[in-house]
């Protein structure tokens, strides 16, 4: 289940909280449990987790979108758009549609995004969130539903795209663009591409807007965030909350993501960075809390806590599984908190540096882990700077994979769009900033 | 903007209609329409769902069947997809309700959607028929469903589930020690002035079971000394099967070494014996 799914039920089932996540619940919290669940979605994507990606001119334009497609479907109102810093996209319960940034950087068109969309829209429309949350509960039952509601949503997305006039030939462009790995819950990828193919029955009347979406993505960051954390040198280095943290030699380090994993004999550090106010309540849930002096500060540590479930009621219990979904250290764990915004401007993001540490005793580890922090310098910021699209135009007619020779790094231009689309001499293509 | 509230002004003097379009008018300038584009003309095929025609019936009862519009016509899905609206209209409290489905040709086929919702329902009492010291709360929290909207008092009330959530409590009630216990199926009365319905579950949950005595067999004295210390239960305490699982485990890592759990209910039908058997080391 989708965490946001899990979110926004609390504001369904038992009565929104009055505050989420240090913000004021809206009003709608008391009288729309739909949009309040979709407020809460968003509220743990920006505060809890820092997936939001900020572009206003691109969430506009991605929002248009879904306002346009919106008009043929039975919704009362078109969903909001939030455009996630990852590659998830999904509709939560609620009036939200999450697009993943990096399902964004693979299209090749407005028509391609749109597709994209309608098919999020028709979850929204046809409450697919809803019936996964309360729906039938027996596990056949449940998974046959979403599956179901999977091939609903790709099919009734070429209805939608007509209405909207977007070329239907787009849908199985785009699936083909962004669909990788089977999973349980959808049919295998090439079933899903033969059957909307049917449907658009190679359409291609109706508006494509290659140009238009090369337009609003220009500039777009490409593939994971680096400023969210980026080996750089002999340090670890989180550009948006402005920390550095020294991996020492003899240390074993990989990333996972957006997360740093250390191991030195059976001790281990696992770093990640979260939303500021999701560190501020971590921090004072931690048992055994105390503060501690560091070269960027104080900061909180303490022992992450264990729950003990036998006296909760319902909505604790669901409170307790809102807050699971969320980026958090493994109960029992010693955790240092570090609450910071990035120093570069007024108004830069500010966050949470989560560190757990897994020592069984070696304070030694410990204290040259802990004495590695310090602020990130001015050559760090820069190399953890994340690749932009840079947009090309064609000199010639010619494929994709030809075209792309002109680009810094041709090979992961090619990952930005399909490589056999032929374009008009003047077109244009993506590439990436270097 | 400016002209705009002049505009509107003259049409019908007063501040707050002023202050109303100024709102107006920033909202259209703040997120103005998208820019429509002519609609592609749809293909009307025997193989695909042209419309979904509902008869007087609200969009969010049916929700799952409307999108169904611009589908392949799937006449199972569709079968499989009116059972779960139906289900979705059971849990917002309408255990009567019924969705007729009508196929028809037109723009390729055309699907008619009735309603009949039946009377609204919302579960006043649930209530346990037993004295046992099984907690409570757990109980209840055993038996709610859907994030507490579902068989939980002021929600609705699913037979089905509640018969399914019953099996799994009463699973629960073994592995507390309870283990000849049975729960019967709910029975419910239905208020139909009140809208309410009322459930009792009658629980015969029997004695409730002590743990016996707790052996250890094979390896050597101390081998078997350390198994039963880790195994963490000793005899006289209430039977407790998830606790005994866990100390089995505890003792397979503490030991690294392969140990068989047996337990079976003493000659008294009081207690159940606890023996953990340790492999050899080969």
């Amino acid at each position: 289940m989708k965490p946001a799914l899990v979110i926004a039920a609390l504001a369904a089932a038992c009565g929104a909280p009055t505050s989420y996540l240090g913000a004021e619940t809206p009003s709608s919290c008391g009288n729309d449990p739909e949009r309040c669940a979709g407020w809460l979605a968003e509220r743990d994507l920006d505060a809890g987790e820092l997936d939001v990606y900020n572009d206003p001119a691109l969430r506009a334009y991605v929002q248009a979108i879904a306002d346009r497609l919106a008009r043929g479907a039975r919704v009362a109102r078109p969903p909001r758009v939030v455009i996630s810093d990852h590659d998830g996209t999904y509709a939560p319960f609620g009036d939200r549609i999450v697009i993943g940034r990096i399902t964004i950087e693979k299209l090749g068109s407005e028509a391609e995004l749109a597709a994209i969309v309608a098919h999020e829209l028709v979850h929204v429309e046809g409450h697919h969130a809803t019936v996964s949350l309360f729906g039938p509960e027996a596990d056949s039952t449940w998974l046959a539903a979403r599956r179901d509601a999977e091939a609903v949503a790709d099919e009734r997305a070429v209805a939608l795209l007509e209405l909207a006039g977007y070329a239907p030939a787009a849908m199985p462009r785009a699936l083909i663009a962004e669909l990788e790995a089977d999973d349980d819950e959808h049919a295998p990828r090439d079933e899903r591409i033969t059957r909307v193919a049917a449907l658009a029955a190679n359409r291609k009347t109706g508006f494509e807007g290659r140009a238009e979406l090369m337009r609003h993505v220009e500039h777009m960051i490409v593939g994971r965030d680096t400023r969210l954390g980026v080996a750089v040198g002999s340090a670890w280095v989180v550009a948006n909350l402005g920390i550095a943290l020294e991996v020492p030699d003899r240390d074993l380090a990989r990333s996972q993501g957006d997360s740093l994993v250390l191991h030195h004999g059976r001790s281990t550090l696992d770093a990640y960075a979260i939303g500021a106010p999701w560190a501020k309540e971590l921090a004072t849930q931690l048992d055994q809390r105390a503060t501690t002096a560091t070269a960027l500060g104080t900061v909180t540590v303490g022992v992450a806590r264990s729950h003990d479930d036998h006296d909760e009621t319902s909505l604790q219990r669901l409170e307790r599984a809102v807050r699971a979904t969320l980026p958090q250290p493994t109960p029992g764990t010693w955790v240092v908190i570090l609450e910071r915004c990035a120093p570069t401007a007024p108004g830069a993001p500010c966050g949470g540096l989560v560190l757990e540490l897994a020592v069984h005793g070696d304070a030694i580890a410990r204290a040259r882990w802990l004495g590695g922090l310090r602020a990130a310098t001015p050559r760090e910021l820069a190399a953890a700077e994340p690749r932009h699209i840079a947009i090309a135009y064609a000199p010639r007619a010619a494929s994709i994979r030809e075209l792309v020779a002109v680009c810094p790094d041709p090979t992961a231009a090619l990952t930005l769009d399909n490589a056999d689309r032929v374009l008009a001499a003047g077109e244009p293509f993506k590439c990436t900033n270097r | 903007m400016v002209r705009a509230v002049a505009a509107g002004s003259r049409l019908a003097p007063g501040f707050a209609v002023q202050r109303a379009l100024l709102l107006a008018v920033l909202v259209v300038a703040c997120h103005p329409a998208p820019v429509s584009y002519p609609a592609v003309a749809a293909v009307c095929s025997p193989a695909r769902i042209g419309k979904v025609e509902l008869h007087d019936v609200a969009v969010a009862d049916v929700a799952p069947l409307v999108v169904l519009e611009g589908a392949f016509d799937d006449p199972e899905r569709t079968d499989r997809i009116t059972a779960v609206a139906t289900e979705m209209l059971r849990v917002r409290g309408y255990p009567h309700a019924k969705i007729r489905v009508m196929r028809a040709s037109g723009c390729g086929v055309e699907l008619h959607v009735w309603v009949d919702r039946g009377l609204q329902y919302r579960l006043a009492d649930l209530e346990f028929e037993t004295d046992d010291a099984f907690p409570d709360a757990e109980r209840l929290a055993a038996v709610e469903d859907a994030l507490g909207t579902v068989n939980a008092v002021g929600g609705a009330y699913v037979e089905d589930r509640l018969r399914r959530a019953l099996a799994a409590l009463e699973r629960r009630y073994h592995d507390a020690g309870w283990i000849d216990a049975s729960i019967d199926p709910p029975q419910a009365t239905y208020d139909d002035a009140r809208g309410a319905v009322t459930v009792v579950v009658p629980i015969h949950a029997g004695p409730r079971y002590r743990i016996g005595s707790v052996i250890a067999h094979g390896g050597g004295p101390e081998t078997r000394a350390a198994v039963v210390d880790a195994l963490g239960v000793k005899g006289g305490q209430w039977y407790d099967a998830a606790r005994v699982r866990f100390g089995i485990d505890r003792a397979r890592r503490r030991l690294e070494r392969r140990i068989e759990l047996r337990v079976r209910v003493g000659d008294d039908h009081k207690t159940i014996d606890v023996e953990a058997v340790v492999g050899r080391i080969e």
